[in-house]
């Protein structure tokens, strides 16, 4: 179950192909990651997944159900969650209100011009325990222009993690922040993939090779190779390609 | 952490019921010890604070700068004009508030919803210029289309409400029993409109406001949801409307004209939005300015410029919203 497929999926802008007839079946549980150098396509592929882009052609399937042209808010309905690759959260408000913010989505109530004490008080503890549960409880009451950047990433996460998706996408998650704040994450996103699927995009090959359970590399829009990270790894190909330099830092 | 909250939300309210407790009492003694202008004046600044309050749903809470809300103004005019006036053109369905309300109420959301779901496809600036070009292309029509809407001298005879029960009749014709009726109105408002910002529905606009390409990826139809914040906008700037025509009874073009929308504006900006009350003291001090130093000055809106220029470049957050941060800042 929440299998993402994606069939001969091409976005061009203007005359440039950012992708071109990609097909991908991510179906296995665990943390696929799309790695490929500057330019290559991935962020674009999870813009397309999550709906912030709409494909020239081709099309994406959830679960057999096709998603292709759906808006970014069905798309979030039926469980695709997403984070962005620079922070993306509600600046002028505290770090609790913007997991209550989630929280209300998923409980439905985001309509309702009445609410009673009880959903209130429920809303305010689950907020409470997905903060603890992301170490971010202390900043509770901070306003989130106010957080470091490595929490504001964490703080991005807990959030799509509280409308509680099926499958979640991370664009570059440690990018920019501190070793601790990455160390932090690594094992949030390890968490978190017991539960959830979860594809990732990321430039750091430890963290890459410290999560990926499945791995897609991407090149000028086309998939070049596919499978475990060790299988990634032997691929002469992908390693003349992408990973020469870090198959001789390992080694 | 939970307990503390809800202790001081507890005290939140506990003061919000006693300055409303407060504020009624007031405004119920008031006309005891005031003349007909002062109740006159009052009347006033009450239907103006439930028309800037109107436009602090949409601006303040929701992000959307509109300079057209005086379509919606206007238009609630020009139907109790319709519904209920001495004028050959009136249908005079009745004069019953029971009746016309709710008709007001209708056509105003029906207006605002059509010209909503065309707006709230254009953002900022672009939301701007669609709001004015509506407001604009209304108040066109009523300059034009003379037959029915009086033309620039717009419809006169516009008759005060009663309220009929029954047997049982009030009649809101005088001007102290008509300042009873907007008084309760402006109550009503104020209650209904702190409840819809302080709901989860409040919230999900204060989220639009805040964030809308991260309200859409947390599932939330943020078009939908700015539709209904234009609706409930523009259904109370027509109550406050229908209210002016009834108390001047007499509606004209320039209830829709742009300067209208300008005005509420400026109620919204110098009382502080997002704060409800802000456009109280705004839209208070709009009415009270003229009144007070005209007998002083003829410049009173150059004053009033000079006043808006400095809240603009020193207190971008209005009176209130000032006047609160400092609070705050004292507290920590």
């Amino acid at each position: 179950m929440n299998n993402i497929q994606i069939k001969k999926l091409s976005m061009c802008f203007g005359n440039m192909f950012a992708l071109e007839k990609v097909s991908l079946n991510i179906d296995t549980n665990g943390i696929h990651t799309i790695i490929g150098p500057n330019g290559a396509g991935k962020s674009t592929l999870l813009k397309l997944i999550s709906g912030h882009l709409i494909p020239s052609s081709g099309s994406i399937y959830l679960d057999s159900k096709e998603i292709t042209n759906l808006p970014i808010y069905t798309r979030a309905k039926l469980g695709i969650s997403c984070t962005y690759q620079h922070t993306n959260l509600f600046d002028d408000m505290t770090t609790i209100e913007n997991i209550k913010i989630a929280l209300q989505q998923q409980y439905d109530i985001g309509y309702k011009i009445t609410q009673n004490k009880l959903s209130k008080l429920l809303i305010l503890d689950q907020a409470t325990q997905i903060l603890r549960r992301f170490n971010l409880d202390d900043y509770m009451c901070q306003n989130t222009n106010t957080l470091s950047y490595g929490h504001q990433k964490i703080l991005e996460i807990a959030i799509s993690f509280a409308t509680k998706p099926l499958v979640l996408l991370l664009d570059e998650p440690t990018s920019g922040i501190s070793l601790t704040n990455t160390k932090e994450m690594i094992n949030l996103i390890k968490q978190i993939s017991k539960t959830t699927r979860v594809i990732l995009v990321e430039h750091d090959m430890d963290v890459i090779f410290n999560l990926a359970d499945t791995i897609t590399v991407l090149n000028h829009g086309k998939i070049i190779g596919q499978g475990t990270p060790s299988e990634i790894q032997k691929n002469p190909t992908i390693q003349s390609y992408y990973l020469g330099h870090y198959d001789n830092i390992i080694t | 952490m939970n307990l503390k909250q809800h202790s001081i939300e507890k005290n939140i309210l506990s003061n919000k019921i006693i300055l409303l407790s407060i504020s009624i009492t007031i405004m119920l003694v008031l006309p005891t010890v005031s003349n007909n202008y002062i109740i006159s004046l009052l009347i006033e600044i009450l239907i103006f604070s439930i028309f800037a309050m109107s436009l602090d749903i949409l601006i303040g809470y929701t992000g959307l700068p509109s300079l057209g809300h005086s379509a919606f103004f206007g238009l609630g005019s020009y139907i109790i004009a319709f519904l209920n006036s001495t004028n050959a053109i009136a249908l005079n369905v009745s004069q019953n508030i029971l009746i016309t309300l709710p008709i007001v109420i209708l056509a105003t959301g029906i207006m605002s919803f059509v010209i909503g779901i065309i707006a709230i496809r254009a953002k900022g600036i672009y939301f701007l210029m669609i709001t004015l070009a509506f407001a604009q292309m209304l108040y066109s029509i009523s300059i034009r289309w003379s037959s029915v809407t009086g033309g620039s001298d717009g419809i006169t005879g516009i008759l005060r409400p009663n309220l009929v029960i029954g047997s049982w009749m009030l009649q809101f014709d005088s001007r102290i029993s008509f300042y009873y009726l907007v008084v309760a109105i402006f109550f009503i408002t104020i209650i209904l409109l702190n409840q819809i910002v302080n709901s989860p529905f409040g919230n999900t606009l204060q989220g639009i406001k805040s964030n809308q390409q991260r309200m859409l990826s947390l599932g939330y139809n943020v078009n939908w949801y700015k539709t209904a914040s234009f609706v409930i906008s523009g259904v109370v700037a027509g109550i406050s409307g229908m209210l002016l025509a009834q108390f001047y009874w007499f509606t004209s073009p320039e209830n829709i004209y742009w300067t209208m929308s300008g005005q509420a504006l400026i109620m919204v900006v110098l009382g502080g939005n997002a704060t409800l009350i802000g456009p109280i003291i705004g839209a208070t001090l709009m009415r009270l300015l003229p009144n007070v130093t005209s007998s002083i000055t003829i410049y009173w809106q150059s004053y009033m410029g000079l006043i808006l220029i400095a809240v603009v470049l020193y207190a971008r957050n209005g009176i209130v919203g000032t006047i609160s941060k400092i609070i705050s800042k004292n507290h920590e």
